[in-house]
């Protein structure tokens, strides 16, 4: 689980792979960011609680929301930098050609999964905007809304997977 | 479909997706896919997985998860974590094997600043274990200590996974969280007895200093007294603003976060490129944590629709087994899957099961959790899927292979089953200071 932003083997000099990379790493970088104002924003909330000032009164709220965002949003990049948890016991001890095949099995068999949730996730949230309904706590807004960060994040593992396993079939390496 | 075969065909997929090489969190999609349309109504049950995921981590009760993380790598990446360890270094002299007993009160200290295990064994691993080999301490008693502390910041508070136990297990976390204390303070103490009486018995283990090494007096105290004794105020905050109820565990989290942000300004460590590497590095393992959330949320929902949890419940009611034989199953079954899969996994699978189960038969939440966490600890360190055996393959030199990193946590594995076995028979151990705290 290196931190290395990249796969090893990126063609960095392409400009699209330079793009689709920045777009990626920005997905995590939102989620890192989310995460230090959700710490800034509670221990505010606790201080001026406890001061007796004043409670901010969505503060909660408001946190929900950035887990959800971060959770779905980084997703994607975990992917690329091959962070996902995996069980390779098995796969290690194959010969190099079988764990070829084995990587673009399980990559096609993510990108299935992936573009059925993309579907779903958006079938759903046309849905949910066909009827109008509203999320109601302390801030209102029409519940689709929530259902953005999953469309999102499915698109871009469903993009990702595909780019993965082009690359095993291409025999570029590790994707 | 009766029972048995919901059951034999999801855990049969779920394993065979993973055994496949699919990440864990897709493994669990793909199961929630297959699951939804056969026992939640089809379409209708492929509109509730969506629901399920969205609302599955928008939880005010998950964010300790990445707040718990974020202090450990801010105090991690900033270098006042190292500081603090070469403190403790300072302090402890003339005692067989030096540098792993460093590791183990470091390792501890640590802990108590960082909710990340991955964290405490990477710092540890990249900071002793080169000077210790550089010394000629063998690679088993350098490295075991080193894995084994690693899975103490799972159980002393703050813990990211205490926090995820207890919110899916609707475990009290705060009474979660205070019960990991004695637990965790008694596995330092024994590993640290290990270590002495190993290195006396066997010398060639680890080398003694030299004559005249180190420093005494003021010298000696002052490093500990300016760089770890004011990083116990993270401690006191955090633990001490849950117990005065100042705030609450999820918040407690937020404050300790910012509290490890300030200490490290105040030891002027602050960089703006160390907290961006803090930062990215809580992103990345919150997200692996939350994501395998999202993805398994739906699976015990199927589990429920499809009738396994009542039906596997009823099967084991039918043996009428008293709660100490349930509570040594449900640790057998989880030290088995510790064996193959991840914590978080672990959870998800088990927890359906487990705490029916408890309720029913009356055993005492906490002291379940406690016990628990201690059975996921011990699966963090099993071959072949324990992952800090995997991290501190990461930073150990190359010359060392995996089958030494494996026999070095072995002796560290039995103290922790033995802890275990204590926590079992005296369950005063998990729950005796979250009743005084009552």
């Amino acid at each position: 689980m290196g931190d290395t932003g990249q796969p090893r083997n990126a063609v960095r000099s392409d400009g699209g792979l330079r793009i689709y990379r920045c777009v990626m790493v920005a997905t995590g970088l939102v989620a890192a960011v989310l995460f230090a104002a959700m710490a800034m924003l509670v221990c505010l909330d606790v201080l001026l609680r406890n001061a007796g000032i004043m409670s901010i009164p969505w503060s909660v709220e408001v946190t929900e929301y950035m887990m959800i965002i971060a959770a779905f949003l980084a997703a994607p990049w975990l992917v690329y930098t091959n962070d996902h948890i995996r069980v390779d016991i098995l796969l290690r001890g194959l010969p190099a050609g079988a764990r070829r095949v084995f990587a673009i099995v399980g990559d096609a068999i993510c990108l299935l999964i992936c573009l059925a949730l993309a579907a779903q996730s958006i079938a759903s949230m046309l849905d949910s905007a066909a009827q109008g309904g509203l999320v109601f706590k302390v801030l209102v807004f029409p519940d689709w809304w929530l259902a953005i960060p999953m469309v999102i994040s499915f698109i871009l593992l469903s993009i990702e997977f595909l780019r993965r396993m082009a690359c095993h079939a291409l025999g570029r390496g590790e994707a | 479909m009766d029972w048995h075969s919901a059951l034999t065909i999801l855990l049969g997929v779920l394993f065979v997706l993973m055994l496949a090489g699919v990440p864990v969190a897709f493994a669990f999609l793909g199961v929630n896919l297959l699951g939804a349309w056969f026992f939640m109504g089809g379409e209708a049950g492929l509109g509730q997985l969506v629901r399920n995921s969205i609302q599955s981590v928008g939880s005010f009760s998950l964010t300790p998860i990445p707040l718990f993380i974020l202090m450990g790598e801010v105090l991690f990446h900033t270098g006042v974590a190292y500081r603090a360890i070469n403190a403790v270094e300072r302090l402890i002299a003339r005692v067989p094997g030096r540098l792993s007993i460093v590791s183990v009160i470091g390792g501890t200290v640590f802990a108590t600043l960082s909710g990340s295990t991955i964290a405490n064994t990477a710092m540890m691993g990249g900071t002793l274990l080169p000077e210790m080999l550089k010394r000629g301490y063998k690679p088993s008693i350098a490295m075991g200590p080193i894995m084994a502390v690693g899975g103490i910041a799972m159980l002393i508070p703050p813990s990211a996974l205490a926090v995820m136990l207890g919110s899916l297990a609707g475990i009290s976390i705060s009474r979660l969280l205070i019960g990991g204390i004695i637990p965790g303070l008694l596995l330092a103490v024994f590993f640290v007895g290990y270590v002495v009486a190993r290195c006396k018995l066997d010398p060639s283990l680890a080398p003694a200093d030299s004559p005249g090494q180190g420093v005494s007096g003021w010298k000696k105290w002052k490093p500990f007294v300016c760089d770890v004794l004011p990083l116990f105020g993270i401690f006191v905050a955090v633990v001490g603003s849950m117990l005065v109820g100042w705030a609450s565990p999820t918040e407690s989290a937020a404050i300790g976060a910012v509290a490890s942000t300030v200490a490290t300004v105040c030891y002027r460590a602050f960089t703006w490129r160390a907290f961006y590497k803090a930062l990215m590095e809580t992103a990345r393992i919150s997200v692996i944590i939350l994501f395998v959330l999202i993805a398994s949320t739906t699976f015990s929902q199927l589990l429920s629709f499809s009738g396994a949890t009542t039906g596997l419940l009823q099967l084991i009611g039918q043996y009428g087994l008293s709660p100490l034989w349930l509570v040594l199953g449900m640790l057998a079954i989880l030290l088995l899957l510790g064996c193959v899969i991840d914590q978080v996994s672990m959870m998800m699978i088990t927890l359906p099961f487990f705490m029916p189960l408890a309720s029913a038969a009356g055993i005492d939440p906490v002291w379940l959790g406690v016990m628990l966490l201690l059975a996921m600890e011990i699966g963090l360190l099993t071959p072949p899927f324990g992952l800090l055996c995997m991290v501190m393959q990461s930073v150990a030199p190359n010359h060392i292979r995996l089958t030494q990193i494996y026999g070095s946590v072995l002796p560290f594995i039995i103290i922790e089953l033995l802890v275990l076995g204590l926590i079992l028979l005296l369950p005063w151990l998990a729950v005796g200071l979250p009743q005084l705290m009552a």
